[in-house]
């Protein structure tokens, strides 16, 4: 077992088998020093849940492709990455931190997912960007393809 | 810096063209679609797409659904699921995707023999095309190639006696050029099977069946620059695709036949094969960029050690265990209830 402490100081205990799944802590356990715990400084306990939550369930990946769970854990990979935006943008930093490949991959992808069909407009008011660009440059990357602004499918709504 | 990174992993995830709507989102939003991630294609296909067309860098198959759906999956990981693409147009039934080249795939619809339609999954962008040629002959095979010196694309048609080449930028069609294999033989007309052909390094590769001598059919290349066409003859062979270094890979009977275009250079490699035959060897696929393909998805890596990449394919198209066992210690495994291949 290795415990993990978030930055609001609790600790949770996590089977090594799991853990290692993060590159960042395998490192770590290889080089000897996850003797104790190992500080999670830029992670709170909250995301951490989550964290451990997928790293337990993707414990034997390959041992799934095999037994046909596969579908199964599709299905909690879709019901994972069913949170908020924040909480999604905290699981990704935090698998970016913690170098969680498959985890980082399936949340960008969800990310994106939200993000498509959405209207510029919709996009920086998700993500809180204040528009940078003048208007003139605003016209001429709508110029350069005009196509791509235009389509059944914008959806103006932000959520 | 590392928000950046993060950021441009998740747009890169976006299709074609949110990368183009979301350019106007912000300065650094732009910055990140035009530079770090996503190469702009030097190739002038404004003719085609209309639009210039962007490629991201993640490699990409395109499979084929159902009925004109085709899905986006990512070779490196292919059980997420890019997104879908639907071909836009409704009067080709049941279309298939034939041939590609960069961005742009060859379709045509199985009722029809004479209308085409290059189409860019990425844009969804199309353009149709009536080939003058065929008097109600059916093509033999077709390919798609870009000609980089006079950038532009090239639709290619084989007919039994002749080929006709499609210039795509300028909308015209070359005068045919007759095609004679041999004196004794012939292509087959009566060859009920499509090959489209796969465009390597700017040259073009069938496997055709011919009429005369049986089990020996026609490899022909056409140069895509010079339009030239040059063939040679191999036993029972069926296209599968190319590997990275530029090596064709076939299909002969039980065994897989690369081909170095550089040596000109036909290599057997034996497979072991269990009863009923090895799934590579009996399924239509195709080999991407070291990947074998099917309309299933399976894929693996085909390594450059000639025999194991043969052995590592089944392994991967079965699912089956890899073991790597010393010889002289295999005996103290015990009974063995699975069946082995060495």
């Amino acid at each position: 077992m290795v415990k993990l402490k978030s930055n609001d100081d609790k600790e949770f205990e996590v089977e090594e088998a799991a853990v290692i799944q993060s590159e960042m802590i395998k490192n770590m356990i290889e080089d000897g020093c996850a003797t104790s715990v190992i500080p999670l400084p830029n992670i709170d306990s909250k995301t951490l849940i989550k964290v451990i939550e997928y790293l337990n369930k993707h414990i034997n990946m390959g041992k799934a492709a095999e037994t046909g769970e596969e579908d199964d854990l599709k299905e909690f990979d879709e019901q994972f990455v069913n949170m908020g935006w924040e909480e999604l943008f905290d699981v990704i930093m935090a698998a970016n931190y913690l170098n969680i490949h498959e985890l980082m991959e399936l949340c960008c992808q969800s990310a994106a997912d939200r993000l498509k069909n959405k209207s510029v407009r919709a996009v920086r008011e998700m993500l809180k960007i204040t528009n940078d660009l003048t208007e003139e440059e605003e016209q001429e990357i709508i110029n350069d393809a005009p196509w791509a602004f235009e389509g059944p499918e914008i959806d103006d709504t932000v959520n | 810096m590392e928000a950046y990174d993060i950021l441009s992993q998740i747009i890169g995830n976006l299709p074609v063209k949110f990368l183009l709507r979301f350019k106007s989102v912000s300065k650094s939003w732009n910055t990140i679609i035009s530079e770090s991630q996503f190469a702009k294609t030097d190739l002038d296909l404004s003719k085609i797409a209309s639009e210039i067309v962007w490629r991201p860098k993640k490699k990409l198959i395109l499979l084929h659904k159902n009925d004109g759906v085709f899905e986006f999956r990512n070779l490196e990981n292919p059980r997420i699921a890019m997104g879908e693409q639907v071909f836009p147009l409704k009067r080709f039934r049941n279309p298939s995707a034939l041939c590609l080249c960069h961005c742009l795939v060859l379709m045509k619809t199985p009722i029809d023999d004479i209308e085409y339609a290059l189409w860019n999954p990425c844009t969804n962008e199309y353009r149709t095309f009536i080939c003058p040629y065929p008097n109600g002959m059916t093509p033999l095979g077709c390919g798609l190639c870009y000609d980089s010196r006079s950038s532009e694309h090239k639709v290619i048609l084989i007919f039994t006696s002749f080929y006709v080449v499609y210039y795509v930028k300028r909308n015209y069609w070359m005068n045919k050029k007759p095609i004679v294999v041999s004196r004794e033989i012939a292509l087959d007309e009566r060859s009920q099977e499509w090959s489209p052909g796969i465009t390597v390094n700017g040259v073009v590769y069938w496997s055709l069946s011919s009429s005369g001598i049986r089990s020996w059919n026609p490899v022909m290349e056409i140069n895509c620059e010079t339009a030239d066409f040059g063939y040679r003859f191999a036993r029972d062979v069926i296209l599968l695709g190319c590997i990275r270094n530029g090596e064709i890979v076939f299909r002969a009977g039980g065994k897989l036949v690369i081909y170095d275009p550089k040596r000109c250079n036909f290599e057997y490699i034996k497979i072991p094969i269990c009863s009923e035959s090895f799934y590579l060897l009996k399924s239509r696929c195709g080999l991407v960029d070291n990947h074998i393909v099917d309309n299933q998805g399976v894929h693996l890596y085909v390594v450059k050690h000639s025999s194991i990449r043969a052995l590592l394919g089944i392994v991967a198209m079965h699912n089956l265990e890899l073991e790597q066992l010393d010889v002289k210690i295999a005996f103290l495994h015990g009974e063995l209830e699975e069946d082995i291949y060495m």
